[in-house]
């Protein structure tokens, strides 16, 4: 990240409006504890995810923290090695990390290994709710989500915009993945997301033209 | 067959969804029209067998890449397509019809990211034969993707023919995807086809890629 980009996050978040954000993340974190006996976050390696993630180690550290891996067929190796590194330098000790089967491509067989893994997980660790990084800002979907509420999913920075995002990862000094600076300098701070790469699921919005002219070494790897 | 620089002039800034841009590729897509009824490529192109006007580097199983540089952009952008409702299937409607699916069909409502290079002109290095080529580039008026909504468009093309080649190697950089058997030494390697068409997979292998330092085999070197 750029001074320039540093230095205006850093400003936000000395801003009212981001600190009221915050205060009422905690918050919402708070009563969710105290509803849920044994919770766990899930953790992508993303912006959301770490802040979501800083937040409940703030108020639980040993709280559980469930984490997906897509496997190589949609993460490079050295990503997901940085995303795990990150996970632990956030200051996460009970980890359970779940990989992607790599046999099909399709989403659907994704989706389908992603529910029946998390449903094992809840059920071996006896986890009784989760927090999720999850937030209204980014789309028609996540917005309806948010504003109709999961008994067993708690989103404490569901009203954040990205820049309060990056307003707390930056005035926290927390690690993110390398993968955005080389994204937002082609698509900006406020367009930089980190999904799967070369995913078909995606196609439909030219994400592939990106990640074929960012991350080519990936598509051709050996 | 003669050392060639080949220039480009773009009139609008090309988009791609790869990093380099293959000038046999080029050629190679004009020859396939030509071949064929031009307006409507037919899917096995593959087979077509094209003998393109450039010089080629064979081993002995047969296997060969064309003398011609690709070109790799310096620097990148990235804008947003967007389409909207499509006035010119209006008639698709019937009168019955009164809720308009936007999700998929004929109406259906799209954005997608698109990079491009605002680049005003491109330089392509061949090897080969500049009667033939230059009978065949003015076929060409766009580059890259997209060349229907405006990107790529070819403002003028110009062949000079050079003294020395830099049609697969310029100053110990790969100037193009060099297929293993080829290359003495190499800084990287990945997996990538290095003959037209592309976008057929079936033809890939082990690659050097375009920009990465190399040293050629002796019997591998164009002139």
């Amino acid at each position: 990240m750029d001074a320039k980009w540093r230095e205006t996050f850093q400003m936000w978040s000395e801003m009212r409006e981001h600190r009221e954000r915050v205060k009422e993340a905690l918050a919402i974190i708070d009563e969710a504890l105290i509803r849920f006996k044994n919770p766990y976050v899930s953790f992508s390696g993303g912006k959301d995810s770490t802040c979501v993630l800083h937040l409940c180690l703030r108020r639980k550290p040993d709280i559980w923290v469930w984490h997906w891996d897509y496997s190589r067929l949609f993460i490079p190796d050295w990503l997901e090695r940085e995303i795990q590194e990150n996970m632990r330098r956030l200051g996460a000790k009970n980890i359970v990390i779940e990989q992607r089967g790599t046999k099909k491509i399709e989403h659907s067989y994704g989706y389908r290994s992603f529910f029946a893994k998390l449903e094992k997980c809840k059920q071996k660790y006896g986890w009784d709710g989760g927090f999720l990084g999850l937030r209204a800002e980014e789309g028609g979907k996540r917005k309806r989500w948010v504003k109709r509420g999961d008994e067993k999913l708690v989103f404490p920075i569901a009203k954040w915009s990205w820049l309060d995002v990056w307003a707390y990862i930056v005035s926290h000094h927390l690690p993110y993945p390398s993968i955005y600076d080389r994204y937002a300098e082609l698509l900006g701070w406020d367009r930089v997301r980190m999904a799967t790469f070369f995913d078909p699921e995606f196609d439909y919005l030219g994400s592939s033209n990106v990640d074929g002219v960012i991350l080519y070494e990936f598509r051709h790897r050996i | 067959m003669r050392p060639l620089k080949i220039t480009a002039y773009f009139l609008t800034p090309p988009a791609m969804g790869h990093i380099c841009l293959h000038f046999d590729g080029v050629l190679a897509h004009i020859l396939a029209r030509e071949r064929t009824d031009f307006w409507n490529l037919p899917e096995e192109v593959v087979q077509l067998n094209l003998e393109l006007p450039l010089k080629c580097i064979r081993n002995e199983n047969g296997d060969f890449f064309w003398c011609a540089s690709a070109l790799l952009f310096p620097e990148w952008y990235v804008s947003i397509i967007y389409k909207r409702f499509e006035v010119g299937a209006i008639d698709y409607l019937s009168d019955r019809k009164k809720q308009i699916n936007i999700g998929s069909g004929k109406f259906r409502h799209w954005f997608i990211s698109m990079p491009y290079s605002p680049i005003p002109e491109g330089i392509f290095y061949a090897y080969g034969d500049r009667k033939e080529i230059e009978r065949l580039l003015p076929h060409i008026t766009s580059l890259g993707k997209k060349g229907a909504v405006g990107y790529g468009f070819v403002r003028e093309w110009k062949v000079e023919e050079i003294e020395e080649d830099f049609s697969v190697v310029k100053d110990g950089v790969a100037m193009r995807p060099i297929p293993i058997w080829a290359v003495e030494e190499a800084e990287s390697q990945m997996i990538g086809t290095y003959k037209p068409p592309y976008w057929d997979r079936s033809g890939a292998g082990i690659i050097v890629p375009a920009g990465a330092k190399v040293r050629l085999k002796d019997g591998c070197k164009v002139a």
